[in-house]
């Protein structure tokens, strides 16, 4: 059991590391952004990582906030040392824009394509109707939350 | 003969990443490609087409049809591309803690707005959600499709209350597995389009707080898409979407079982009589 459970914090540090490495990829070919240049930047996110990755494990040790994913965690540390008058956060800020957000995001997408047309059975058993109710919902979700969001901005003068 | 076996296990996940680096040079060969739609800019970019091509490899669309692809992507492979993703998530996740950051001043000016709008994001889910069910000619189902933007905790209040296998639970369940599958290009296609309409009338950061209510790759497309029609600020609308998505994964449970599910409830005994009248049954 206790093993087991060990080996999951260090597949989250390799997987981490292999989709670092995968960010590389996209990150010179459609950002041209030299992979030297990009370096320092994605080692010091990959660092937040293990740091979030870290602080998972030992409060699942000590049973503390076990509800809150390790995505949580890694965040918290990226925000804190990153947070303006956080010692060192300018140089955070500067290394880590070297790394484009869309290259970090498409290897995630390319695994979850992957994974999910296991679930393409169930969505032809789901019915057109509720194929396409899902889009109205979904807009619905937006457009309820611009409005009111412009809303407050115009009347509090923002 | 150990490490022929250490070969073998590790045989499927050389080819899972073999399809996904072949994946990921091609969405990033493609790049970033923006046209105009009458008055609407649609914005498409490598995660859209990277999820697309996942899907379009598996075993259960082409590599059905395609035999080489079935060897390189087969059942297997599927099963374990999943816990990758929560991996691949780390640096996402880190990325979006070091956008945030620099913001959180910024976020605490326009602390209101910021949170306010996600009681809102559940309540346009039934106002629109509620009554376009009703005219598809769906009943129950639609008040468990339309009281939340149905993610996990939607499913955790639905199943609660109705039992996932209720009419209720059927519409959460049916419009979570739609968002797995096609969420992501949705919130591609309103983040650009309407981010692009709305741009001249809304603040940019309403937009991007709009962003906010879905799953995390539904808010990372929508202000993604949304970042490249206001490229001098984008930062700041990625910043103001990952925040919300945040404050709205707080709420969600809470909000959802003591306010948007009741009045979905509500609503659905005020419409019904209309809409089934109007349609003569």
């Amino acid at each position: 059991m206790g093993s087991s459970q060990k080996n999951t914090y260090i597949f989250m540090a390799i997987a981490a590391l292999i989709a670092a490495l995968l960010s590389f990829i996209g990150n010179s070919i459609a950002w041209h952004i030299s992979v030297i240049d990009a370096f320092p930047g994605m080692m010091i996110l990959y660092a937040i990582c293990l740091a979030g990755i870290g602080i998972k494990w030992v409060l699942d040790k000590i049973g503390v906030l076990k509800k809150l994913p390790t995505f949580a965690w890694i965040m918290l540390v990226g925000l804190l040392v990153s947070l303006p008058g956080f010692p060192g956060s300018e140089i955070v800020v500067t290394y880590t824009k070297k790394v484009a957000f869309l290259a970090v995001c498409t290897p995630i997408l390319a695994y979850a394509g992957i994974a999910v047309s296991k679930e393409i059975p169930r969505l032809k058993k789901v019915g057109w109707r509720i194929a396409i109710l899902s889009l109205f919902v979904w807009l619905g979700a937006f457009l309820g939350a611009a409005v009111l969001a412009q809303i407050l901005i115009a009347l509090l003068g923002l | 003969m150990a490490e022929k076996s250490i070969l073998e296990k590790l045989r499927p996940y050389i080819k899972l990443h073999i399809a996904v680096i072949i994946i990921i040079v091609i969405s990033e060969l493609i790049g970033v490609l923006k046209f105009k739609v009458w008055i609407a800019m649609v914005t498409l970019f490598p995660m859209l087409y990277a999820v697309v091509l996942g899907l379009i490899i598996s075993p259960n669309v082409l590599g059905k049809v395609v035999e080489p692809l079935r060897k390189l992507v087969s059942e297997e492979e599927v099963k374990i591309a999943s816990p990758f993703i929560i991996g691949s998530l780390g640096p996402l996740a880190a990325k979006y803690g070091v956008l945030v950051g620099p913001h959180v001043p910024m976020m605490i000016k326009y602390g209101v707005p910021l949170i306010a709008q996600n009681f809102a994001a559940t309540i346009g889910t039934v106002l629109i959600g509620l009554p376009v069910g009703l005219l598809l000619g769906l009943r129950r189902e639609a008040v468990g499709a339309s009281f939340d933007i149905c993610r996990e905790p939607a499913l955790a209040v639905i199943s609660e209350r109705y039992g996932l296998d209720s009419p209720e639970g059927l519409g959460t369940l049916g419009v979570y597995i739609c968002g797995t599958v096609y969420g992501t290009l949705w919130w591609a296609f309103v983040g650009s389009t309407l981010g692009s309409v709305l741009g001249n009338v809304f603040h940019p950061l309403a937009l991007a707080m709009a962003c906010g209510p879905g799953s995390a790759s539904m808010m990372t497309a929508c202000s993604v898409a949304m970042s490249l029609v206001f490229p001098e600020i984008k930062d700041t609308i990625l910043a103001f979407a990952v925040a919300s998505n945040l404050i709205s994964g707080v709420i969600a449970v809470y909000y959802d079982s003591l306010v948007t599910l009741p009045l979905a409830d509500k609503l659905y005994h005020v419409l019904k009589p209309v809409f089934v009248r109007s349609k003569g049954g």
